[in-house]
């Protein structure tokens, strides 16, 4: 593999993408290399264009940190970590909430993979809070949508085509993101059930009531975790609710109920990651027994249940009946590494175009797609 | 040359289309024509050669493979509530209404989404949601005649969006109609998040403004309907103290659902006209602000927001939690600007954007920007988004005046523009701000849009001649016919 480019400027990005469309060279931009699923840097010939050096300069990565406007505009290469603890200071929250773990991800390696954390359930997916961003394209143009405020509709909202790309139509140069109160009261409560399977039967029948509405909602395993932010006097009263129900609070202190949820919503290690309406999310889940329903990790959400299975945790021999999942009306969003499942499409069409536009000649590269359901099969007892 | 001649239709293509949709669904006489030649821009209006209702997907689909083959572009419609010039054609062509198409297809109560026809009225999709005690949140002023199509459109807004977010957050899917007539799925309840690798298409057709395809359906996210609700009535007696108020309440992080604000005039309209919504003659600027949530929330909420006011110089706050009381409050601030026709014919209803942190800054350049050229100023404002609505009465029939108009609102543009903020935060570009973009966004940030307009319409057929600016010679064959009248701010701004 090529050596990595470490540029230090936008200019030298730039010259970097013009330098590689030339040589007819991929690049694969990188942040952390924390999640790197879908596009990888050891594919044949192509060179990680390494953007945490993006953020030197600047303080933890902020161009600015409009704290009486409650928004904040980043370099790519600025440290999660280091934005939350910064926005943190001024009475704000960042979404996504990462695991501990995931810290020194950068926020424009966050975008590309358009991860989002356990807050999902009460806030909505990342996508939703990027108010705009600048990014270079396969043709070496810097282009810029949006902007630093938080209700814009001035202009095609490009940057919703970049969150999620994966480093696809371009890399992330500088972007802008709402920011939330940080709330007054923050509790995690869990319940241990028999398996996953009554877990996420709990968490749904949570979901389904309403009252509480949760700022978090998973399982993990064979637990059941909801979480509960806001003003102090309502989390009080919604956490009777929860006791009710027999679960028991198992954080306190400052921000541990978040750093808790954020640490216990994500697997580590490399994941199978599905999709389906709340209410299949049984159905998929039964689907998926034969994978080792203990495994399970599930997250539900407004129109979303997504569930997740460790890869590198599937027992021996057992797999991942792709067939039988999609039955359920479910949907694979992200596979271990080394399998080749997603990005079908729903409209190729304008798909193609799009990448033709930005990026003609493939500098940023197109994500494989759809292996056989067979290679998908054997990824449960792929050694890692 | 401004327009560019379109193919017009012919009869055999007239048959055909009412073949499809059948005669009622097809228009082309004076009065039809006339009616769908300007949306709520009233500066500028062209009629359509034919107007054409289709009742669904497939027959959307069809009209427009029979409009493409005439020669003929399309602006798709909804309500032509917006503001921008946005639902009227600039050459001749079709008008694609989604009137016919009003049905509500399906609510999920547990997954919670809806999924509509385009042309469903923004209230009636609460309405059908209402039963399972959920509700769409985005609630434009218009909501009672504005369509989810049009809300699609331009990426509405309302005042609940403080605390909910414009349409872009409650769309999960739609079907498109492109320039073939093809058929297209973009995300949907089985397809929130795009799968790996796949692009969020969904994302940027929130706010094409009508110019990447025809969304005939819209699947969106519906909310549990919170358990408590209370309005405050928040009376000033001066408008910058009032938003110096609601720029504390943001600095301060609190979260109500909506911060809105009228000032005198504007109160004196309502109060003036049926709606007497009871706002008190004494106060020189009131903010209406709603908090929703568990009651111990709402409670604790609401009393540091009427710490914060009165802190700023409120003299009075009147909080109500009766739903009969709190819909007369709203009724006011929802009416205001058909109130406002008591001034005087016309109304221009400006909408702009600047940090939360200007907000009373803003309201001073508008308050100059009127009073040099004789205008009568009065202003709504969304403030806890920073939306500001400076709303200019006047008289179309008078030319001067319009000139007047117009360069007014160039100069509260500009001036929002220079303090970080932007050209429209609700009602989108249109025809009116299009020479205003080169304000905001450079020629690669302009080629990178037209690259997207490309990917779903490599023609220009649907809704051309907007958004875009001319930046050269050489682009004036896809230029919008100008503003019938003469714009005044051609060389101050230099382009």
């Amino acid at each position: 593999m090529n050596a990595p480019l470490r540029p230090e400027s936008i200019a030298e990005i730039v010259e970097a993408v013009r330098a590689a469309r030339a040589d007819r060279a991929r690049l694969v931009p990188v942040g952390a290399g924390t999640a790197l699923t879908v596009l990888r840097p050891d594919a044949e010939g192509a060179r990680t264009l390494d953007l945490a050096g993006l953020a030197r300069g600047a303080t933890d990565g902020v161009v600015e940190y409009a704290r009486g406007d409650g928004t904040i505009t980043l370099h790519a290469g600025a440290r999660v970590g280091d934005v939350a603890r910064a926005v943190r200071a001024g009475g704000h929250r960042l979404t996504p909430l990462l695991p501990a773990r995931d810290e020194a991800a950068t926020i424009g390696g966050v975008l590309g993979a358009g991860a989002s954390g356990p807050d999902r359930v009460a806030l909505g997916p990342l996508r939703h809070h990027v108010l705009g961003l600048t990014f270079v394209d396969g043709t070496g143009r810097v282009a810029r949508s949006g902007g630093r405020l938080v209700k814009n509709v001035t202009g095609f909202d490009l940057h919703r085509l970049l969150v999620g790309a994966h480093g696809t139509l371009g890399a992330v140069l500088e972007v802008s993101l709402r920011l939330f109160p940080a709330p007054e009261e923050e509790v995690l409560y869990a319940l241990e059930t028999d398996g996953a399977r009554s877990a996420a039967t709990i968490a749904l029948e949570l979901f389904g009531a309403r009252q509480p509405l949760p700022r978090y909602l998973f399982v993990r395993g064979p637990r059941v975790f909801a979480g509960l932010a806001g003003r102090r006097a309502q989390v009080e009263r919604d956490a009777r609710a929860l006791v009710d129900r027999g679960l028991r609070r198992v954080e306190q202190g400052e921000d541990a109920a978040a750093r808790a949820a954020a640490d216990g919503s994500t697997p580590p290690g490399p994941v199978w990651s599905f999709g389906v309406r709340p209410s299949r999310c049984s159905s998929l889940m039964d689907a998926l027994a034969d994978a080792g329903a203990s495994l399970v990790d599930a997250l539900v959400e407004p129109g979303l249940a997504r569930v997740v299975l460790r890869a590198d945790a599937l027992p021996d021999g057992s797999a991942v009946d792709l067939a039988a999942v999609r039955a359920t009306g479910a949907r694979v969003l992200s596979a271990p590494p080394e399998v080749r499942v997603g990005g079908a499409s729903t409209a190729p069409l304008f798909e193609r175009r799009l990448r033709a536009a930005f990026d003609p000649d493939g500098v940023f590269g197109v994500p494989a797609r759809d292996v056989p359901a067979s290679r998908a099969r054997a990824a449960g007892s792929a050694p890692r | 040359m401004g327009s560019q001649p379109t193919g017009s239709l012919s009869k055999s293509a007239r048959r055909a289309l009412a073949a499809i949709v059948g005669e009622r669904g097809v228009r082309a006489d004076a009065l039809a024509r006339s009616a769908y030649e300007s949306d709520g821009f009233a500066l500028a209006a062209e009629s359509p050669e034919v107007i054409v209702l289709p009742r669904s997907t497939e027959e959307a689909a069809r009209v427009v493979r029979v409009l493409r083959e005439e020669g003929l572009v399309v602006v798709p419609r909804g309500a032509g509530t917006g503001l921008t010039g946005g639902a009227r054609p600039t050459r001749g062509g079709a008008t694609v209404g989604t009137a016919r198409m009003r049905d509500v297809l399906e609510v999920s109560e547990l997954d919670r989404f809806a999924r509509v026809q385009a042309g469903v009225v923004n209230v009636h999709l609460t309405a059908a949601a209402e039963p399972c005690g959920l509700f769409y949140a985005p609630d434009p002023s218009s909501q009672t005649a504005c369509t989810i199509g049009g809300n699609v459109a331009n990426n509405s807004g309302g005042p609940h969006c403080f605390k909910y977010g414009t349409t872009a957050r409650h769309v999960l899917g739609v079907t498109l109609v492109d320039s073939d007539g093809e058929v297209h799925e973009l995300g949907g309840p089985d397809q929130v998040d795009p799968d790996a690798g796949a692009l969020d298409l969904v994302g940027p057709l929130v706010g094409s403004e009508g110019m990447l395809g025809l969304v005939t359906e819209v699947t969106v996210a519906l909310l549990p309907v919170p358990e408590t609700v209370e309005t405050l009535l928040v009376l000033y007696e001066s408008l910058d103290a009032c938003c110096d108020a609601v720029s504390a309440m943001i600095a301060e992080n609190l979260e109500p659902s909506a911060i809105e604000i009228l000032d005198r005039l504007t109160i004196e309209a309502v109060e003036a006209s049926v709606l007497r919504a009871g706002y008190p003659a004494n106060a020189e600027a009131v903010a209406l602000i709603e908090v929703e949530g568990g009651a111990a929330e709402v409670d604790a909420i609401a009393a540091d927001v009427e710490t914060v006011a009165r802190k700023h110089g409120a003299f009075d706050v009147e909080r109500t939690r009766d739903g009969a009381e709190r819909k007369r409050l709203w009724a006011g601030r929802k009416g205001a600007f058909g109130a406002m026709g008591r001034i005087a014919p016309d109304l221009y209803v400006a909408d702009v954007v600047a940090p939360r942190t200007k907000l009373r800054d803003i309201v001073a350049v508008a308050t100059r920007a009127c009073a040099a050229r004789g205008l009568k100023l009065s202003n709504v404002l969304h403030a806890g988004d920073g939306n500001l609505h400076p709303n200019i009465s006047y008289d179309r029939r008078d030319p001067d005046e319009v000139e007047r108009v117009v360069a007014a609102a160039t100069e509260i543009m500009r001036a929002c523009v220079d303090a970080g903020g932007s050209l429209t935060g609700e009602h989108g570009v249109g025809l009116e701000k299009q020479a205003e973009m080169c304000l905001v966004f450079g020629d690669d940030d302009l080629d990178a849009m037209k690259d997207l307009r490309r990917a779903f319409d490599p023609t220009g057929f649907w809704n051309p001649g907007k958004l875009f600016p001319v930046r050269a010679c050489r682009e004036v064959a896809h230029a919008p016919l100008p503003v019938q009248l003469p714009h005044p701010g051609g060389t101050e701004k230099g382009r």
